[in-house]
């Protein structure tokens, strides 16, 4: 389990600033995907920094698999456990060719060579770039960078991935291929901390928490959470036009399953 | 008064053998008061054909023509605003003021002109001058700083307005923030907006430019475009998600009637066809 515990964090030290995060509670098994959701500014990237202790809370704790972030002598241990990918895919590439950017993690292992050529050829392959090893990355679109950036991560062996704002520089058909990612990767049993500002992405998660000024304001179902609009404008978010017309079509008699925002998944669920 | 590009063709690095050509016989033109809405997938040739359109490189075949005589660099200063995709991270000066201050005076505008426009700007973007305008750019949210770039290029006061997928990366109220400067925009200045996400922009915008490789796939108004959206596809780009499902409706002998944006009226009208409810 990745575990917050009662955390609280702030950017300063003195007594009475402004709090990042207070008082988060939130837990992330293998094979589950919990997305945290926010405007700008709500946390959500902080609580993503306090996952592999990058950041550090002021009070309360984060763990992994029982392994307390402000352990020093297991960080090394901690961050093999939980990878993370950010928001701009240009920011994470390190190498000149594919394969040698997702090497480049292995690498600094110490590895022997063949465990690294294992690990890279698996990592490209979970994330569809097989056939594009030897490709300067500035040559792949957004899309295929941000699935480099998560090869990158995987190749470390990670039990969990924190994905912050991964979608939201693509362009639709690049989104639609990350996404494809990560519920791959969580029926994999990785487990998956989500976060985002777009309800569209959510829609297959296991659970959707919302932050508003760093406090958790929704905790539940994604379906939940797309009924409460008021919650939504307060927190800055809005429903997306896919689910605004899936649930437009449950009020008008239509039978659609839940979950189902994705416009060929619904057709194909009503004219099977 | 328009903006005019005829037949407009771009190489990059032409006559060497990393020539790649970026644009070819594109056409587009703007009028102050409307906007132009262009689409294409990444490597489609957006980005340069905003880049000719604001002067900035100048095409080797076909004609740019500004308010009727020839658009360069030195016509199109100060006239065609250009903000670049993730604007905010080119502010750079110690306070919001004076980096939207910086334009007007870089034209020559004296310390007093500059920064009525700049205020002026501001409040057209939503920002307080007197709030925002003496704090560092560093400590805006993501919206507001993207809002002060804008403000930048509109200190200018230019007739024709370039943005480059104004809304990337931010959240809700932030993309709200940022139609509503450019729907305001058109008060004073024709607006052509580059995205790569249809959604956006799609119900605000008159003409709608696709491009493919360089090449105009579709040149038509948003109208006729929502209306037989079959352009996007051929375009290697992905439909808005309402108007991909009435096109799937209609494949499956469920035909809804005319498409529309509105998601609400598109499940009304997908529901009355297929029967349910009622």
């Amino acid at each position: 389990m990745l575990t917050f515990s009662d955390i609280s964090f702030s950017y300063r030290d003195s007594p009475g600033a402004d709090m990042a995060l207070s008082d988060v509670d939130l837990a992330i098994a293998p094979g589950e995907e919990v997305a945290v959701l926010g405007a700008n500014g709500s946390g959500k990237s902080t609580l993503a920094r306090l996952a592999n202790g990058i950041l550090l809370p002021r009070t309360g704790a984060v763990a992994v698999d029982g392994i307390d972030t402000r352990d020093e002598q297991r960080i090394r241990e901690l961050r093999g456990l939980v990878g993370i990918v950010f928001q701009h895919p240009d920011d994470q590439i390190v190498a000149t060719s594919v394969e040698d950017d997702v090497a480049f993690g292995p690498e600094n292992l110490g590895l022997e060579r063949d465990d690294i050529r294992r690990r890279v050829d698996d990592a490209i392959a979970a994330v569809g770039l097989t056939g594009l090893e030897r490709r300067e990355p500035h040559l792949l679109s957004g899309g295929q960078k941000q699935r480099l950036a998560i090869a990158g991560a995987l190749a470390m062996g990670p039990r969990y991935l924190v994905l912050d704002e991964p979608t939201s520089m693509l362009d639709p058909a690049g989104r639609r291929g990350v996404l494809a990612i990560i519920a791959r990767l969580k029926g994999g049993g990785h487990g998956i901390l989500h976060v985002t500002h777009d309800l569209a992405d959510v829609a297959t998660a296991d659970r959707a928490v919302v932050l508003d000024a760093g406090r958790v304001a929704y905790s539940g179902t994604p379906e939940g959470l797309f009924s409460q609009s008021s919650l939504l404008e307060s927190c800055g978010l809005e429903l997306p036009p896919s689910v605004r017309l899936a649930s437009a079509l449950r009020e008008f008699g239509v039978p659609v399953p839940r979950r189902h925002v994705i416009p060929e998944t619904l057709v194909e669920a009503l004219w099977p | 008064m328009a903006l005019t590009l005829d037949g407009l063709g771009y190489t990059y690095a032409p006559r060497t053998e990393f020539a790649q050509c970026a644009l070819e016989g594109v056409s587009l033109s703007v009028e102050v008061g409307e906007m132009v809405l262009v689409l294409g997938a990444t490597g489609s040739g957006k980005s340069t054909l905003l880049r000719a359109a604001a002067g900035l490189i100048e095409a080797q075949s076909g004609s740019a023509m500004l308010d009727g005589s020839q658009l360069t660099r030195s016509s199109a200063r100060g006239v065609v605003g250009l903000v670049f995709q993730d604007a905010e991270s080119q502010l750079f000066a110690e306070t919001v003021m004076a980096d939207v201050e910086f334009g007007p005076r870089n034209l020559g505008a004296s310390a007093a002109h500059a920064s009525e426009s700049a205020r002026e700007a501001l409040l057209a973007v939503g920002l307080d001058p007197d709030r925002h305008g003496a704090r560092s750019p560093f400590t805006l949210s993501g919206g507001e700083a993207r809002r002060a770039a804008i403000a930048g290029v509109l200190a200018m006061r230019p007739r024709y307005l370039m943005l480059d997928e104004p809304t990337a990366g931010l959240d809700a109220r932030g993309r709200a923030s940022i139609r509503a400067t450019v729907r305001d925009a058109r008060a004073h200045a024709g607006v052509v907006v580059v995205s790569h996400s249809a959604e956006e922009f799609l119900g605000e915008a008159e003409r709608v430019v696709v491009l493919s490789r360089g090449t105009v796939a579709y040149l038509g108004s948003a109208t006729d475009l929502i209306a037989d959206p079959t352009p996007f596809a051929a375009a290697g780009l992905i439909a808005p998600d309402v108007l991909r499902f009435q096109m799937l409706a209609r494949q499956h002998g469920c035909d809804p009637g005319a498409f529309c944006l509105d998601p609400v009226q598109a499940a009304r009208n997908v529901a009355a066809a297929g029967g349910w409810g009622s």
